[in-house]
């Protein structure tokens, strides 16, 4: 069926013979040797047909044609499987021949299989190997009549029970469990005990049996060193193992409400763990506001050089290190902080100054930097004093500030001496305290207040809070102010209420 | 680097067959699933000779038919009729005229006496020519199903629950626990519970319904029945005997069971009993119901028998058995999670929290519907801490063919060949070598 046809059936005229062209248009000869457009692979000349002249608007989307899922393609011959028997070489196949019969009767034993692409030269009935790695032995040991007599004698264990475990260990590969589940003699005997036996005639037969003879010296060492460490490996103490076995018993016995115990108290124990570590550390923190500059716990008699703070402490304590190593410091740091070692006076001078010198002609001398720095700064450079004002902390630095806008103070002085230098310093670490002391103070007596009210919900009616709530202020602020005076024990003592709660 | 994977297989066209006291099962080993499956119950017309009928069709109405069972506590009992079991399951399913080219894998209970044992060998050498037997442990191979070597196993079957540990491969025999509750003890106090309730149900097995009418909800039926079939107890000319009447009673209490039962996986508790959902029912004759408390009680025979086994059922006795693995018997049954703890205590403490890992649920029973949820929580309360780990195959068929399937993998396995028995042996040594042999 072409277009044509179909137009015809539904008696629609050609296109040529639409009206108002008619006749003008007539449609253009087809020339000869010109091509129709291409069918495209995958429609059928009929469909195809079916559209006429008109052009897809859109690409087909499959241009190409639908494949078949391909073809195992195989080259070379058909694989040839067979059906072969074979032998079972963990079954002794292959081993010598021996006189016990069922030992015999064992090896014959042929199975089936298909195999393919068997060697022309496969015998059928062959052992297949494929398997035998598998195998695997402990080879446990055993003794001969003569060596029982002689060594392995006890009381407690008669000849056949040793006999009927040694036979339990061969057939069972020394898997204690399974022994002792099997273990058909009276007195019943459980695993431990069956080990502790066990390993005990090992450690006599290890310990007994003659070491082979005419060995060389050195053989004779490692041979020696080989049974140290057997009879480390066969070491078994029955004790220990039943106690062990004892708590772990006791420990799976637990019951839900025992686990459920343990496991609150274990919990408990931890937080209570934290909560002292977190009142440790704030009294850390307290001392360390209270100690100022110096800090509570420094060493008496540590001079404390201008700009030393707590960073001095440190300073002075590695300086109580070098001492004890036996160094004298004298190398890279001057003598009392001096800004120059003593007696130095210049590049390859040898004159020495002294400690009067320097007090003559004012000299101030402050410590050199630490031996990590570079080489080519080894001396501290000159500097203004006021340079060496240690810095507020930035956290109270404003509070600071404004402390000594208040007095009216100006740390840009007129006459930057010594002295005034130390003076302005140690104003400013009093108040950078203060500041920080009365912001400890304010978070303490907030705690308190918490605290109090939680205390008081918990425990008190309605009616007593408000009692109580009457003389509260008062007595907070009392409080406070006799917590001010010995806030690290007050702080430590809110925090445990804290805890508590 | 990462060894490649050994495909360890060594096909030798291997029978497994594992006969358990519902459902008899053979097949080829490397499959997935048995060949031929029946029940292991058969019926006997007497007569002279008597007429024997195993498999499927033993359900089908033939008057003065008796229907027994070849095992009791799991042990074979009868033995002609486990040869013809066997002749069943291998001529008439599987088509083998004998089993000559054919390596045949047996399992049997964890407590399955020497002589049973033996007896077994010389029926697959002496009567089906195989060329070599094995026998496994049933509960052994439902842990390799699991892939595991060692497992606690609970299987809840038709006619036992056991608990049997299985260290290596190897089943600690000293610490099997089992007892006689079942599917079978389920459908029974079904059973008993409908004929007593008030207004009586009564239940109509399917060979005594000619036709039947739907029937509203709770209305008696409408069925015509079969009266010539009509079981009387009293009249001793009766074409229907009381096996076969019984036996068509409990599949008819089995399909109740298997549609409406329930185990409510929190734990017991009136309330929420009272509060569960009702389950419709239709019976053969087209009696149908609501069901509500029956559906729930039951299965908790399992896990608290004490409160709520009837009493009539306490006195039953036990199932006849010759093994040295006693039963715990109808008076004093134990919960599941006690015959587990019991287990245990026999088991040596380092290896509790491998058993409590390695928990493999099989048996029909245990398809209950919220059974291993129940289970999983009232092991965890026992657990002590430890981590309690349920495998549960989700498949109904490897939950029921568990043992089968154990079998089947291990018997296709090239490592497992040095085990057979070969023909050989078999006449070299007799049928004691199955004893002797330290596989099991």
């Amino acid at each position: 069926m072409t277009s044509r046809d179909v137009r015809d059936i539904m008696s629609i005229s050609e296109p040529a013979a639409s009206p108002g062209l008619g006749g003008l248009q007539a449609p253009p000869p087809r020339r000869a040797g010109q091509q129709r457009e291409k069918r495209p692979d995958g429609i059928t000349r009929e469909l195809y047909a079916l559209m006429g002249d008109n052009a897809p608007s859109l690409a087909l989307a499959q241009s190409t044609k639908p494949k078949f899922k391909e073809r195992i393609k195989r080259t070379g011959p058909a694989i040839h499987w067979q059906l072969s028997a074979f032998t079972n070489p963990s079954r002794g196949a292959g081993k010598p021949e021996s006189d016990d019969k069922a030992e015999e009767a064992r090896k014959k034993l042929k199975l089936r299989h298909w195999v393919r692409d068997l060697p022309a030269n496969h015998v059928d009935g062959s052992p297949d190997t494929k398997f035998a790695k598998f195998n695997t032995s402990s080879q446990p040991y055993s003794y001969t009549e003569d060596e029982y007599n002689k060594w392995l004698s006890d009381e407690a264990w008669p000849k056949e029970d040793t006999d009927h475990l040694f036979e339990l260990a061969h057939q069972y590969d020394l898997r204690f469990i399974v022994m002792a589940d099997r273990w058909e003699r009276t007195p019943e005997r459980g695993v431990d005990a069956l080990k502790a036996r066990y390993y005990s005639v090992c450690r006599v037969l290890v310990n007994n049996r003659p070491r082979p003879e005419n060995l060389a010296p050195e053989e004779k060492e490692k041979a020696d060193k080989l049974r140290q460490e057997t009879l480390a490996s066969f070491h078994f103490d029955i004790n220990r193992e039943t106690e062990r076995k004892a708590y772990l018993k006791s420990l799976l016995s637990r019951t839900p409400e025992q686990i459920a115990d343990e496991d609150f108290l274990y919990v408990e124990s931890r937080r209570l763990e934290q909560s002292y570590n977190k009142i440790a550390a704030e009294r850390a923190e307290l001392l360390k506001i209270l100690g100022g500059r110096e800090g509570i716990g420094a060493q008496g008699g540590m001079q404390v050089g201008v700009g030393g703070g707590v960073k001095g402490v440190a300073l002075g304590q590695k300086d109580a290190e070098r001492k004890r190593k036996g160094q004298t410091g004298w190398e890279i740091e001057g003598l009392n902080g001096g800004g120059l070692p003593e007696g130095w006076a210049g590049e390859g001078s040898k004159r020495k100054a002294t400690a009067q010198q320097d007090a003559a002609n004012c000299i101030e001398r402050h410590p050199a930097p630490s031996v990590s720095a570079p080489k080519a700064n080894i001396w501290p450079s000159v500097g203004v004093r006021s340079s060496r004002i240690a810095p507020v902390k930035p956290g109270v630095a404003s509070k600071v500030a404004a402390a000594l806008t208040e007095l009216g103070i100006t740390t840009h002085l007129v006459m930057p001496t010594k002295a005034n230098i130390e003076k302005i310093d140690t104003l400013q670490a009093s108040l950078a305290q203060m500041v920080e002391l009365k912001k400890a103070v304010d978070r303490i007596q907030s705690e308190i207040r918490m605290v109090k009210k939680k205390k008081d919900q918990l425990l008190g009616t309605e009616e007593e809070t408000e009692v109580k709530k009457e003389d509260e202020d008062a007595r907070t602020d009392r409080e406070a102010s006799i917590r001010t005076k010995r806030s690290a024990s007050a702080s430590s003592t809110s925090t445990n209420k804290r805890a508590r709660h | 680097m990462v060894p490649p994977v050994q495909y360890g297989g060594d096909e030798v066209s291997a029978i497994v067959l594992d006969i358990g006291s519902h459902t008899t099962r053979a097949g080829y080993a490397g499959e997935d699933s048995p060949k031929t499956v029946f029940p292991t119950t058969f019926s006997t017309v007497p007569g002279s000779p008597p007429t024997y009928t195993h498999g499927n069709s033993l359900h089908l109405y033939r008057p003065n038919s008796i229907h027994s069972n070849l095992l009791s506590d799991g042990l074979v009992t009868d033995w002609p009729a486990l040869s013809r079991t066997l002749d069943h399951a291998f001529r008439d399913r599987m088509r083998l005229p004998d089993l000559s080219e054919f390596p045949l894998l047996v399992t049997e209970a964890s407590w399955n006496t020497k002589e049973n044992r033996e007896k077994m060998c010389e029926v697959a050498f002496e009567e089906w020519k195989t060329p070599a037997y094995y026998t496994v442990d049933k509960s052994v191979m439902s842990s390799f199903a699991s892939g595991k070597g060692s497992a606690l196993v609970i299987d809840v079957g038709e006619e036992m629950t056991s608990v049997v540990p299985i260290y290596d491969g190897f089943v600690l025999r000293k610490a099997i626990q089992k007892q006689p509750v079942g599917g079978n003890l389920l459908s029974s106090v079904l059973l008993s519970q409908l004929k007593n309730s008030t207004p009586p149900i009564p239940v109509t097995p399917h060979y005594l319904v000619k036709t039947k009418e739907a029937v509203p909800v709770g209305a008696p039926a409408k069925a015509t029945l079969r009266d010539e079939r009509k079981f009387n107890p009293e009249d001793p000319n009766c074409p229907t005997t009381l096996s076969y009447h019984r036996s068509q009673e409990m599949r008819v209490m089995h399909e109740f069971k298997e549609s409406t039962c329930e185990v409510l996986s929190g734990g017991w508790d009136d309330a929420t009993a009272a509060s569960t959902p009702t389950r419709p029912f239709e019976f053969p004759d087209g009696y149908n119901a609501l069901f509500g408390l029956e559906r729930l009680t039951v299965p908790e025979i399992l896990f608290n028998p004490q409160r709520f086994l009837p009493q009539e059922f306490t006195q039953l006795p036990l199932p006849a058995s010759t093994s040295t693995i006693p039963s715990h018997p109808y008076s004093n049954l134990q919960p599941i999670t006690r015959l587990f703890s019991n287990s245990l205590v026999q088991i040596d403490p380092d290896l509790h929290s491998t058993f409590f890992n390695n928990i493999v649920v099989t048996g029909g029973t245990s398809l209950t519907q919220g059974f291993v949820d129940r289970l999983q929580t009232e092991l965890a309360g026992l657990s002590g801490g430890m981590k309690t780990k349920i495998h549960a195959a989700s498949s109904p068929a490897e939950r029921i063919h568990s043992s089968w399937l154990g079998g089947s993998i291990l018997a296709s396995l090239g490592t497992f060949h040095q085990l057979w028995i070969g023909k050989d042996e078999y006449d070299e040594v007799g049928a004691s070598i199955v004893t002797r042999r330290g596989g099991k």
